[in-house]
C-alpha cells in the first residue's frame, strides 16, 4: 500500500529529508513504500488503512546518529515516531498514531554496554532483546535473573519505558530502572540521576541524583529519545518453587482479591503473581474448535469441560517462592492456610501436574525470568491471530475485582469475544489485562473490536478505573479520561511538550500528548 | 493451476466438517509441501527460490509425527511442533539461521508463523507465503535471506 506524507509536508521536502537521512545512516537504513509492512500494525483495529501509516523508517545505529537524525527532523519539519524493538503488538506495533510520521527503529542499537554481578544491573541500548540479554547472562555463568514480560523478542528498554510488568519480584519493569541517557528533541544528550555527574561511579545504583527526578516523564511520552537506560537484575536465588492455586467458580474472584491483598502489601507474596482466568490460559495450550464448534463465546456450560482437560480452575493463580527452602517453606505454609478459606481451592507444584502442555510448566519458566514466546499461543484460539489489550487499574479488593470482571467480561461476550483475562498484582493495584482476541482479517471482528473497545474505556472510566497502557488507537481517547480539574495534568503535558519540541518532531500523539502544532 | 488452488482461501471453510477436511488436506499437502512444490509457484518473477525447503513444520494437531513423516522422511529437515515456536527457535533455528538463508515451510497455527517472522526480520529480509486452511491452522513458506546488512542474531 501507499505510504502517507506528514500533515503540512509536501512530497519534495519529505524526499530531502530521507536524503539527508541516508547521508548520516547509509541507503541501506531508509526504508520506503513497500519496505514498510513490518512498520505497520500487524493487529490493525481498523478497516481504513492510511491509518497509522508511516512514510518511512529510518535506523540508526548509534546515539549520536540520533542526534543528527533529530536535527534534520527538526530542520525540514518531519515527525519522528521512536521504537526500541517495535514488537509491541498488542499496542500498535511499530506503527505510529499519526500518519505520515517517520518510523525511528533503534533496532540497530542492541549492544549490552555492561551488565554487572556484584551490584545487579545491566547498561543496554534499545533494540536488546530479552532473549539477546538472557543469553548474554547465560553464555558468562553469571548468578542474576531477568524479569521478563510475555514477549521474549521485545525491547528490555521499550518494555520498561512503556510501563510493562512481568512476574519475578522485579516485575514492575520501570520501578527497576535506573538511570538514563536521553535525546531531547533539539539533538542535545542528557544523562538523567547520577549519570549528570562526569566521573560518577552510581549511574546504575542511585536513581534519583540531585535536583528534580525526571527518567519519569521519558516514559509513555513523547518528550525525548532514550539511547540508553540502566535496568536492575535480580540475584539469582537460594531457592525457587512456582505453584499454582485453581479456583472453580467465577465468583470466587472477590474473595480470592481480599485474601491476596494482606498477603502482597505485606510481602508474603513476594512477586509480581497473576490470578488468570480460564480461556485465556486454556487457549495457550488448546483451540477452541477442541472444545466448541459454533461462533460466538464459549457458552458457559462448556467451562467445566475445559477445566477437567486441562486441570485448571476457573480461576487461577501462579505465584512464585524465592529464597532459602526454610524461608519459602514458611512463606508456603501462610499462604496455603489463607487460600484454603476458599471452598474447592486446589495447590498445585510443578511436580502435581500431569499434562505435557501445562501452564503451570510454562508459567514457572516466565515466573523465573526465561523469554520464552508461548503466550503468543492464545492468538490462535480462533485461529484469526488478532489481539488486543484492554487494561484498567483497580485496587486490590474483592469487590473492585467482581465488579471489573462483570463489567468486562458481560461486555466482551455480548460483542462475540471470549473474556480472556488476567489480574497481575503490583505492590499495592492490580492490573486488569483482558487480552481481546479477533480475526485480524474479518471486517465485521474488527469493527466490533473497536466498538466494544471504546465503550470499554468510558464504562471503565465511569467507575473509577483508567488504563495503564493502550494501543496508539486509544491513546487519545484514554488520556481524556484522565481528567481531573478540566484536565490539568495533560495541560501540563502539552506546556512540557512544547517547551521541549517546540518543532513537534518526537512522537506527536504518543499517549495522548499533540504538540502545539498539531493541536486543534 | 497453483497447487493451492485446491483449497479454500476464503475463510468459508465449514467447521462442522473440519476434522474430515482437515485429515483430507493433511494428507494432500503435507507430502506437497514435502516436495517443496506446494507455494513454489507462488514466487515472483526473478525469484531464487529453492524449490525444496530447509525445514518442515507439521503441528502435532495438524497431524501426527508418525504419519507425516510417512510423507516426508528423507526429504529434508522434518519437525513436528506445537503451537510455541520457543523450542524450536532455542534448539535449531537460532542457530540454523545466524549468517544463513534458510527457506521454510509449515503446516501450524497462525502465531507460529508470525513468531518466525518477526524472530528473523532483524536479520533477514523475508519473502512470505501465508494461507490459511481451515479454522485453526496456516500453510505457509518464509524465503529468508539473510542481510548481512542487518544485525546479526546475538
Amino acid at each position: 500500500m501507499a505510504s502517507s506524507l506528514p500533515p503540512g509536508i509536501d512530497a519534495d521536502a519529505l524526499t530531502a529529508a530521507f536524503e539527508r537521512f541516508r547521508s548520516i545512516v547509509g541507503s541501506d537504513w531508509v526504508f520506503t513504500d513497500d519496505q514498510l509492512s513490518s512498520y505497520r500494525d500487524p493487529y490493525p483495529l481498523t478497516n481504513d488503512p492510511s491509518e497509522y501509516n508511516p512514510s518511512g523508517a529510518v535506523a540508526p545505529a548509534s546515539a549520536d546518529e540520533v542526534q543528527e537524525i533529530v536535527k534534520v527532523a527538526n530542520e525540514f519539519g518531519i515527525p519522528l515516531w521512536p521504537v526500541s524493538r517495535g514488537n509491541n503488538f498488542a499496542y500498535g506495533g511499530s506503527a505510529p498514531v499519526m500518519s505520515g510520521t517517520v518510523v525511528l527503529d533503534m533496532n540497530r542499537m542492541n549492544r549490552i554496554i555492561e551488565v554487572n554481578e556484584e551490584f545487579g544491573y545491566a547498561l543496554v541500548e534499545p533494540g536488546v532483546s530479552y532473549f539477546d540479554l538472557y543469553e548474554y547472562i547465560q553464555e558468562r555463568g553469571l548468578k542474576l535473573w531477568l524479569d521478563v514480560p510475555d514477549p521474549g523478542f521485545g525491547s528490555v528498554m521499550g518494555n520498561a519505558l512503556d510501563h510493562g510488568i512481568g512476574y519475578t519480584p522485579y516485575g514492575d519493569h520501570f520501578g527497576m530502572q535506573c538511570g538514563m541517557e536521553v535525546c531531547l528533541p533539539t539533538g542535545e544528550l542528557v544523562r538523567t540521576g547520577m549519570g549528570a555527574l562526569e566521573g560518577n561511579n552510581t549511574w546504575q545504583l542511585f536513581k534519583y541524583g540531585y535536583g528534580p527526578y525526571v527518567d519519569g516523564i521519558f516514559s509513555q511520552s513523547n518528550f525525548g529519545i532514550v539511547t540508553k537506560m540502566g535496568i536492575w537484575l535480580m540475584p539469582e536465588p537460594a531457592g525457587y518453587r512456582p505453584y499454582m492455586i485453581s479456583f472453580e467458580r467465577e465468583e470466587d474472584i472477590e474473595q480470592v482479591a481480599e485474601i491476596l491483598r494482606p498477603l502482597k502489601v505485606g510481602m508474603v507474596i513476594q512477586n509480581a503473581a497473576t490470578i488468570r482466568n480460564l480461556i485465556i490460559d486454556a487457549a495457550v495450550h488448546e483451540t477452541k474448535s477442541k472444545y466448541y464448534s459454533g461462533s460466538g463465546p464459549v457458552p458457559k456450560s462448556v467451562y467445566k469441560d475445559i477445566m477437567a482437560d486441562q486441570q485448571m480452575g476457573m480461576w487461577n493463580f501462579c505465584g512464585a517462592l524465592y529464597g532459602p527452602p526454610p524461608v519459602t517453606d514458611a512463606l508456603w505454609g501462610v499462604i496455603r492456610e489463607a487460600f484454603s478459606q476458599v471452598p474447592g481451592a486446589k495447590f498445585y507444584f510443578p511436580e502435581d501436574r500431569t499434562r505435557e502442555y501445562d501452564i503451570l510448566l510454562h508459567r514457572a519458566e516466565t515466573m523465573k525470568g526465561i523469554p520464552k514466546l508461548t503466550e503468543f499461543n492464545f492468538l490462535n484460539w480462533n485461529g484469526g491471530g488478532g489481539h488486543v489489550g484492554f487494561s484498567p487499574v483497580s485496587p486490590i479488593t474483592g469487590k473492585d475485582a467482581i465488579d471489573q470482571y462483570n463489567l468486562v467480561s458481560n461486555l466482551v461476550r455480548e460483542y462475540g469475544f471470549d473474556y480472556m483475562g488476567l489480574m497481575a498484582v503490583g505492590w499495592r493495584d492490580m492490573h486488569h489485562i483482558t487480552v481481546v482476541v479477533y480475526d485480524k482479517n474479518d471486517p465485521d471482528e474488527i469493527r466490533r473490536m473497536d466498538e466494544v473497545f471504546n465503550i470499554l474505556v468510558d464504562e471503565a472510566a465511569k467507575a473509577g478505573y483508567g488504563e495503564y497502557r493502550t494501543h496508539i488507537r486509544y491513546m487519545d481517547r484514554i488520556a481524556q479520561t484522565y481528567n481531573w480539574n478540566d484536565g490539568s495534568l495533560w495541560r501540563m503535558h502539552e506546556t512540557i511538550k512544547d517547551a521541549l519540541d517546540p518543532n513537534g518532531i518526537i512522537a506527536p500523539g504518543k499517549s495522548g500528548i499533540w504538540p502545539r502544532r498539531y493541536r486543534g | 493451476m497453483s497447487p493451492l488452488g485446491y483449497f479454500s482461501n476464503d475463510n468459508n471453510y465449514k467447521i462442522n466438517g473440519m476434522m474430515k477436511r482437515r485429515e483430507f488436506l493433511g494428507a494432500s499437502l503435507v507430502p506437497l509441501l514435502a516436495a517443496g512444490q506446494l507455494l513454489a509457484s507462488e514466487q515472483g518473477p526473478g525469484s531464487t527460490r529453492k524449490t525444496d525447503s530447509d525445514y518442515l513444520f507439521v503441528d502435532e494437531r495438524y497431524m501426527p509425527l508418525e504419519e507425516h513423516v510417512r510423507y516426508t522422511v528423507g526429504t529434508k529437515a522434518v519437525l513436528s511442533v506445537r503451537a510455541d515456536v520457543t523450542p524450536v527457535w532455542n534448539s535449531t533455528l537460532k542457530k540454523a539461521t545466524r549468517n544463513a538463508s534458510v527457506i521454510l515451510e509449515g503446516i501450524t497455527s497462525e502465531s507460529f508463523c508470525f513468531c518466525l517472522q518477526k524472530l528473523l526480520k532483524h536479520s533477514h529480509t523475508l519473502q512470505v507465503n501465508v494461507h490459511r486452511i481451515d479454522r485453526d491452522f496456516y500453510v505457509w513458506s518464509i524465503q529468508a535471506t539473510h542481510n548481512k546488512y542487518k544485525r546479526s542474531i546475538v
